[in-house]
């Protein structure tokens, strides 16, 4: 089982983009490009508290548990 | 780090790369010199240990001082090159980085194994030296100073502070792939 990142369809579905949502969480786009991309080992509490803010929506909504 | 100070760490670094690098020159010619112009081996070997040769030194002893001389010198040079690689990190400014805490490391470990040798050196000198003594008075001395336990335990200071750094650095990289 591995944890994939939802973020890009959270952010299509709020038609923001992601230069925005970086500049507003305060990480670097290069970041949430990695984050994006699943290439990251972990996400910090108060990076994930952020994005669900701005995006208005839940850690599920951008987390989701996928079987090998 | 503020600016200066690393400005001057780079600058006194400089400055022992140098210094070390002298080092690493003058202390084989020295220890040349030494057995060139510091008289016959049972000389100074008389007046290192209680009981010291009776008798002129055979090859074979010969052989065996002259080749644990050289090689602690052997230790004593990598721990030095260790030590100017360390020096030349620092001085391009690489503190806290992989390789500088990996040279920590590794020079925690010269100077444990240099400070084994002495002290093993000693003995394995003293037993080659009276090897050809009239039985009775052969001996084998063995010697534990304060001096090398002090070497001992900065050594083992140093070789744990490398080892933690190097742990430090891991947990570093670790957190740069948390976004």
């Amino acid at each position: 089982m591995k944890v994939v990142v939802r973020l890009d369809v959270m952010l299509a579905l709020r038609k923001m983009k992601s230069k925005d949502l970086a500049a507003r969480i305060g990480i670097t786009e290069q970041n949430l490009s990695l984050l994006k991309s699943g290439k990251v080992k972990g996400i910090r509490f108060a990076t994930l508290a952020a994005i669900c803010e701005v995006l208005d929506c839940q850690p599920g909504d951008l987390l989701e548990v996928v079987v090998d | 780090m503020p600016r200066q100070n690393l400005e001057r760490i780079r600058r006194t670094s400089r400055f022992l790369v140098w210094v070390v690098s002298a080092v690493m020159i003058l202390l084989p010619i020295g220890i040349l010199l030494a057995f060139l112009w510091g008289g016959e081996p049972e000389q100074w070997l008389n007046g290192a240990f209680v009981s010291g040769p009776t008798q002129t030194l055979g090859a074979v002893a010969l052989a065996v001082i002259y080749g644990v001389v050289a090689l602690q010198l052997a230790v004593a040079l990598g721990g030095l090159a260790t030590l100017r690689a360390l020096f030349q990190s620092f001085a391009h400014g690489e503190i806290f980085g992989v390789v500088s805490s990996r040279l920590i490391l590794r020079l925690g470990q010269w100077l444990i194994a240099l400070t084994i040798l002495r002290i093993c050196s000693y003995s394995v000198i003293s037993l080659a030296a009276t090897w050809s003594n009239p039985e009775g008075q052969r001996s084998l001395s063995i010697a534990f100073s304060s001096a090398d336990m002090l070497s001992l335990l900065a050594a083992s200071l140093l070789f744990v502070i490398g080892w933690v750094m190097c742990e430090a650095r891991m947990v570093v990289e670790e957190n740069r792939e948390f976004v």
